[in-house]
């Protein structure tokens, strides 16, 4: 098969991908400022997996308590600049939002498909490019910049390239390595994976929110989260046994249930009919930014939304992620563009590269006997759901870093049949490439971290450690190809703003 | 239960053709899970398109046994007394593959509504935050695109932007902080009057949105308004109206 003979070459100042709300953000912002800006999607345009997001946006005049609320929900282990920014910005993101004709629901029904409705239709008439249905498998360029993207464009299988002076990861969640996940198939950890091969770094990927209310049967509806009365949980016994407390708390005390045989037959808790138990929600650790600029380590790449660490620490209130997709986004759509007026030149796509990537991308379909990609990823989601979920434990963690790269090897060796044309196994083979990437970064931060601290828990150390409040473990490509981990200090809260987090404590 | 689904492959020269299938049930079943089910052990080509299954995304949409539904949220049960269960494609989009259509057609049409347009002196009461949380509620599955005659019978797209964009027009033409007259862009550029008020978008909105009754009925109204010579008369000799200022209520404030 000619890999390149259907090649597509589209340039843009500032390439942004990922269409939820932190990318169509970005994208607006970067248009305004006057450059020409392509968005490129893995779904239609409108289906990003905002469009589930529930809950109020926390927007408030007194950004210290909006602060202070964000630094102890995380444990202490965001980066306090980021906090503030989403603290000091989401109200003017908010009344911006309602200027171009939100009408957002105080109750937080629905506040996702608004958020992401009055975007799509705000941009629809910016003249910003949408290239929808297109899957971005490799960055262009190298750990000094980044010169574009290439990818597939799902309906006929073709594949594309795109140059570009910035580009802005926006591409959300990792949620689906994880067999029972709140996510939509989308969620694969693209930004992260793609930001990671060029060089960039993961800061805190052991940090992953489960929510505890996620349907464990009946199971057309598994790892959907519902609204309900925690302190209504019931046991396989029929008793109570958690008080309304913290989501990590709550998912705690459930797997503490089933693992003391009192759970469902289907391995949760009871809620009225329902069995429900903890799903993967949210991954909170991500790509590395600069807090200022949205910057990446390397030049040119930008990221904001979901794929984004930094931000949250080991625990999210879902009040806050509509709002920090919108003060992010726009935050690095802005820097996106500033770097795109300052370099005169796109660097223009090779064409060997290009062809390698090819040849790559197609090596699925040459082979006559090998793995089924759906069967792989099922694989991993048991491993991640055994071994990462929400307690995790030593031996556990190594046994799911030799499972993956055990998955890894699996994947080397998919098979792919029919045409290229919206292929369903040639897509998820591409989508396990990152999530496998994303799974061991969060295994191996969660065996650095020993401790429990929101969200992350470790069963040999049930308590926070106060000296790993001060570090964060970042991920990144190595030598020959291994994933280093490094840790690295937290920055030092300055006096005025930890008179900040003290004022509470008076009060 | 047997599943035949539509199989097409407008890349190759072979015909398109039914493909059949058998699979085992569970109780809660969705034709979503079904279809996912025949992709992941027997078909793993099988182009379908779907994001969230939750009913929230729209993305899924296809016809069963003729009729125009979201895979995710239509129980298999519901057939469990029929032969077999038919997917097929929209029939009112080009096809793309098997039961994918490009909707290509929708975002074009999207993109000829006149934007929002803020007011400063609106003000958003209660009545109307109502409306246009109905209105709102639009999670673009385009099932009404697919059903209405003037596009799937007539083929008028160019003429008719379809009950989805007059839903869209409506939001905004309706929504008190917005400025902009749309009554001669919804009769000229959208084609309001190809409507002819068959309810069949209402029918199959998955969202139970009176496209029908609270959108194209009230822009229609307007229009008529519009067309009136008394009311031109009147119009013209009294002062321009201003939009009666609605308090907004403390409870439609997010930061509360």
């Amino acid at each position: 098969m000619d890999g390149l003979s259907s090649l597509l070459v589209h340039a843009h100042d500032v390439l942004v991908i990922g269409a939820g709300a932190a990318g169509l953000r970005a994208a607006l912002e970067a248009r305004t400022a006057g450059l020409d800006v392509a968005i490129v999607c893995k779904t239609l345009l409108g289906k990003a997996h905002t469009v589930t997001a529930r809950g109020p946006l926390d927007a408030r005049a007194d950004w210290k308590a909006h602060f202070r609320d964000v630094m102890r929900a995380g444990r202490y282990l965001a980066d306090w600049r980021m906090v503030k920014t989403l603290a000091t910005e989401a109200e003017d993101r908010v009344a911006e939002l309602e200027r171009w004709g939100a009408v957002l629901d105080p109750t937080g029904e629905r506040n996702g498909l608004e958020v992401l409705r009055t975007l799509q239709q705000h941009a629809s008439h910016t003249g910003i490019h949408v290239y929808m249905e297109h899957t971005i498998t490799r960055l262009l360029g190298d750990r000094n910049g980044v010169t574009g993207a290439f990818g597939i464009r799902r309906d006929n299988g073709g594949f594309v390239a795109f140059e570009a002076k910035a580009v802005v990861l926006a591409t959300g969640g990792a949620g689906r390595a994880f067999e029972i996940s709140s996510s939509s198939w989308e969620c694969t950890g693209d930004g992260q994976a793609l930001a990671y091969r060029l060089g960039a770094a993961l800061v805190d990927p052991e940090l992953v929110q489960f929510h505890p209310l996620g349907v464990v049967w009946p199971p057309s509806t598994r790892g959907r989260c519902v609204a309900g009365d925690v302190a209504a949980l019931r046991n396989a016994n029929g008793e109570r046994f958690v008080a309304d407390a913290p989501d990590y708390v709550v998912a705690r005390a459930i797997k503490g249930e089933v693992d003391a045989g009192r759970g469902s037959p289907h391995g949760g808790v009871y809620l009225g009919e329902m069995e429900v138990g903890p799903t993967a929600h949210a991954v909170l650790g991500g790509i590395r930014v600069d807090p200022e600029t949205q910057e990446s380590r390397v030049r040119g790449l930008f990221a904001a939304g979901e794929c984004m660490g930094g931000l949250h620490g080991s625990h999210r209130f879902g009040e806050n992620e509509l709002v920090a997709s919108l003060v992010f986004g726009r935050r690095a759509g802005l820097h996106a563009g500033e770097h795109a007026k300052k370099k005169t030149k796109k660097k223009t796509a090779e064409r060997e590269e290009l062809a390698a990537l090819a040849r790559e991308a197609l090596a699925p379909f040459d082979r006559d006997e090998g793995e089924n990609p759906f069967e792989v990823r099922e694989d991993l989601g048991a491993v991640m759901q055994a071994y990462c979920g929400v307690v995790r434990d030593e031996a556990g963690l190594h046994a799911c870093i030799e499972d993956i790269a055990r998955l890894r090897e699996a994947l080397a060796n998919v098979k792919v049949t029919g045409t290229r044309a919206y292929n369903a196994g040639w897509q998820e083979a591409f989508d396990l490439e990152s999530l496998l990437l994303v799974a061991e970064a969060t295994t191996r931060g969660a065996l650095a971290r020993r401790e429990s601290r929101g969200g992350h828990a470790r069963a040999e150390a049930p308590e926070e450690d106060p000296e790993l409040a001060k570090v964060s473990w970042i991920a990144r490509l190595g030598e020959g190809g291994r994933m280093e981990l490094e840790a690295v200090p937290l920055p030092a809260l300055p006096e005025d703003i930890q008179a900040v987090l003290l004022e509470e404590e008076l009060e | 239960m047997r599943l035949r689904i539509w199989r097409s492959d407008p890349t190759t020269d072979e015909p398109g053709s039914f493909g059949e299938y058998e699979i085992d049930t569970f109780p809660d079943m969705v034709v979503l899970d079904a279809v996912l089910a025949i992709q992941r052990s027997l078909v793993p080509d099988l182009a379908v398109r779907w994001n969230c299954k939750a009913g929230r995304c729209g993305s899924c949409s296809a016809e069963v046994n003729g009729r125009p539904v979201l895979m995710c949220t239509t129980p298999l049960s519901l057939y469990e007394n029929e032969e077999a269960l038919t997917i097929t494609p929209l029939r009112t989009f080009p096809l793309v593959k098997d039961i994918v259509t490009d909707p290509s057609r929708a975002y074009e049409a999207a993109r000829r509504v006149p934007p929002f347009q803020p007011d400063p002196n609106g003000a958003l009461g209660a009545a109307e935050v109502e409306r246009q949380r109905e209105l709102r509620k639009c999670i673009e599955c385009f099932l009404c695109q697919d059903v209405c005659h003037v596009l799937r019978d007539q083929k008028l797209y160019r003429q008719f932007v379809g009950p989805r964009h007059l839903l869209h027009a409506a939001s905004l033409e309706l929504h008190p902080l917005d400025a902009l007259d749309r009554r001669k862009p919804v009769q000229e550029t959208l084609g309001l009057g190809y409507c002819n008020v068959t309810r069949c978008c209402t029918d199959v909105c998955p969202e139970g949105i009176r496209i029908t009754d609270d959108a194209i009925i009230p822009l229609k109204e307007r229009l008529a308004d519009r067309s009136d010579p008394l009311r031109w008369v009147w119009d013209r000799l009294s002062p321009p109206r201003k939009r009666r200022a609605l308090p907004v209520l403390p409870s439609d404030d997010p930061d509360e």
